[in-house]
């Protein structure tokens, strides 16, 4: 039940589009980067998030928004709290639908999640990731990768030797 | 593909941490994608070893093994352990439940992995075994060689949690010097053996126990297994002691009701003199809080009615030096009495008394209400009275489906989604045109009498700043919930925001400028100064979805 407070600080986040994006202080500290930037006063009025567009900028606040505990007016911090099982439940499910994206955007979001270091969002496009690819052959992920196979044939074989087990 | 370009852009550490996701096997093989792929899986800080993705356990074994062996230089910090019943349990289900005789063995290779060297400086370890009643893995806690140096954070799915038998393992004992997390869910332990685990966890602040159930003692002398006492395992009562824990999650989604009938005098017994924060769902039982927990911050209640409980307000009365409280009840008229009333072991008309709760700032309650119930206005004001320094409030209202007014009930349960979308356009067309100045102006009546007295409401005079209002289906304009937010801007004298979100039934026709609007009037009334400027009234961001409500 996040609502915007008048009492709370809000950070304005730019994109380097030039678009601007008001958010709470709380939802944009979910971001370990934005959290160092606004500790270390780094912040004044607007923060630059580079190499991140509105398109998936938006999408990260979105992802935050939804993420940020609800601690409300006491100031409680958030390290309190475990997630309870049926709120969590509710966030797997709104996760799964939030990652349905394509694969540019996914990994945009990947890159985004990395530099702004949100480590939910980072785990959440891992694993769909690691979904997508898995249960198909080493070749069609290389060409997935756009990898090419540099090794000479008989380094390959050392490599298939050496984790034999992972190649039956 | 321009996109695939990128994932192979990304620096060597994302990449791994990437890789941590996968499970072993998949990992592994990644080396031979090209070079640069080669000693990425090895530095990863997790290995995943799932058997659901083999048939034969002796592959699982093999390949955890190798996998382990591989990582003997870089040792992973995390191990995930998906356990299927094939994997763990010597010999099929079937067998040992055709014979009783039979004890079922668990396969030796699991203790094995994770005893590996590789494993024996791990952070995290999370074992999730295939639920299988009876025969559910039994994890070894007293010989794990990560759990006396390195391990912090133990998550247990689905597992049983028992002693090792005196004979095999004389040497071992139980000790987590380093674990912090603990977290258990549907697992099921050996009475007394859940208290000696957190025992040997000196360093303990986190707490999970999802569903998890104590077992009895085998019965001495009975050499079989007795199937029905093996599965009479319980929730309650239960009685923990930790001197370090700071936050508590209990969650029991499953009481028969037998159990509850014998726990109604024991319930709950928590000895944690540090907790800060306690989160409880399950149903309305006794709690004992000893000694009381000064510290004790956060209180979250999600409890759902059941016949024979113990009031609500008897087990908020345990918290009342939290700062923050928020309740889930299935009936806002819990707080005050006893869904039990008339039952025969209480006394009747016995009222249950509220603590005053001087430190509450932040009061968040979800559930429902009956239509023209005047318990509902008296809950309401018992619980604003006892919060003195009130900051801030949150409500999700929403009537309950049975109430007698209700003449439409019945016709609207038979003819499903279509009736419901009559009935709103009726509802909607009632608020338009000739009917608008009946909506606007004279429908909303003042609250009943537990809230004329509003001198006695201190935190209405003094702190209660915030207001969050979420309600749905209310078939008129002058129901309770608008009542109470009418009452509300005219008598909280600092309120600075008041957020609403109605399901769209009246806003923004109704509320919007309306509660400005009351709020100005009774200022006036009182001859108090327009506090107008330094009152806003908001459309609630983020409603939350109420799937579970049946309308």
């Amino acid at each position: 039940m996040a609502t915007r407070e008048a009492g709370k600080k809000m950070i304005m986040l730019k994109s380097p589009d030039g678009m601007e994006f008001e958010v709470e202080e709380a939802v944009a500290m979910e971001s370990q980067t934005i959290r160092k930037m606004i500790e270390d006063d780094c912040a004044d009025t607007a923060i630059l998030i580079p190499n991140i567009n509105s398109k998936i900028l938006s999408r990260v606040i979105e992802y935050c928004n939804k993420h940020v505990p609800t601690t409300g007016a006491t100031g409680a911090a958030a390290s309190d709290t475990v997630a309870p099982a049926a709120l969590a439940e509710d966030l797997k499910i709104w996760d799964a639908e939030f990652i349905k994206v394509n694969r540019a955007t996914r990994f945009d979001l990947i890159q985004a999640a990395s530099y702004l270091n949100i480590k939910g969002l980072l785990d959440l496009t891992s694993q769909t990731t690691i979904d997508t690819i898995s249960d198909n052959s080493l070749e069609e992920i290389r060409s997935f990768l756009s990898t090419k196979n540099d090794y000479l044939p008989e380094e390959e074989q050392t490599i298939r030797r050496e984790n034999q087990w992972a190649f039956q | 593909m321009a996109a695939a370009d990128r994932l192979s852009a990304l620096a060597d550490d994302l990449l791994q941490h990437i890789l941590s996701f996968a499970p072993a096997k998949e990992a592994a093989a990644s080396a031979a994608l090209s070079r640069r792929w080669r000693p990425l899986w090895r530095r990863t800080s997790a290995l995943n070893l799932d058997s659901r993705a083999y048939r034969h356990s002796d592959d699982f074994f093999r390949h955890g093994e190798a996998a382990l062996g591989s990582r003997l230089r870089t040792p992973p910090r995390r191990l995930t352990l998906f356990l299927v019943e094939r994997a763990y349990l010597v010999g099929d289900t079937w067998g040992y439940l055709m014979d009783e005789d039979a004890e079922p063995a668990y396969d030796a290779r699991i203790p094995g992995l994770l005893a590996d060297p590789a494993a024996a400086a791990l952070e995290e370890l999370r074992i999730a075994a295939e639920h299988s009643y009876p025969f559910m893995y039994v994890p070894p806690l007293s010989s794990l060689p990560c759990a006396a140096t390195t391990l912090r954070v133990l998550e247990l799915h689905h597992c049983d949690l028992q002693p090792p038998a005196p004979s095999t393992e004389p040497s071992t004992c139980l000790a987590f010097p380093c674990l912090t997390d603990l977290s258990l869910r549907g697992c099921t332990y050996l009475q007394g053996y859940l208290q000696a685990v957190v025992d040997a966890a000196p360093a303990l602040t986190r707490l999970a126990l999802v569903d998890v159930t104590n077992k009895p003692p085998k019965l001495a002398g009975s050499g079989k297994r007795d199937r029905y006492e093996e599965s009479k395992s319980f929730n309650l009562p239960l009685r923990l002691r930790s001197p370090t824990v700071t936050t508590l999650v209990l969650e029991t989604n499953d009481s028969r009701e037998d159990e509850l009938e014998e726990s109604r005098n024991i319930g709950i017994q928590l000895d944690m003199p540090s907790l800060r924060s306690f989160r409880y769902k399950g149903f309305p039982v006794k709690l004992w809080l000893a000694p009381p927990m000064p510290g004790l911050a956060r209180v979250n209640l999600d409890t759902c009615r059941r016949e024979k409980c113990e009031p609500v307000a008897a087990m908020l009365a345990s918290f009342s030096s939290t700062r923050v409280l928020k309740l889930h009840l299935v009936a806002i008229e819990e707080i005050i009495s006893d869904p039990d009333e008339d039952s025969s072991n209480q006394n009747p008309g016995e009222a249950t008394i509220l603590p005053t709760f001087p430190n509450l700032k932040l009061l968040e309650i979800h559930g429902l209400f009956k239509y023209r119930n005047n318990n509902t206005a008296l809950a309401l004001a018992t619980l604003l009275r006892a919060c003195p320094a009130l900051s801030e409030l949150r409500l999700r209202l929403n009537m309950a489906s049975n109430y007698h007014y209700n003449r439409k009930t019945e016709e609207r349960e038979a003819g499903g989604p279509f009736a419901l979308s009559v009935e709103r356009f009726k509802r909607l067309g009632s608020m338009c045109a000739e009917h608008r100045d009946d909506v606007e102006l004279s429908a909303v009546s003042d609250l009943p009498d537990p809230f004329t007295y509003s001198c006695t409401f201190g935190c209405l005079r003094t702190s209660l700043r915030k207001v969050t209002l979420q309600f749905k289906y209310s078939k008129e304009v002058n129901c309770f919930q608008v009542q109470f937010a009418k009452f509300l801007v005219e008598n909280a004298m600092v309120l600075e925001e008041m957020h609403v979100e109605d399901g769209d039934q009246f806003w923004p026709d109704h509320l919007w400028d309306k509660l400005a609007r009351w709020r100005a009037d009774a200022f006036r009334r009182k001859n108090l100064p327009d506090t107008a400027a330094g009152f806003r009234v908001y459309q609630l961001a983020n409603p939350v979805e109420d799937p579970d409500v049946h309308y």
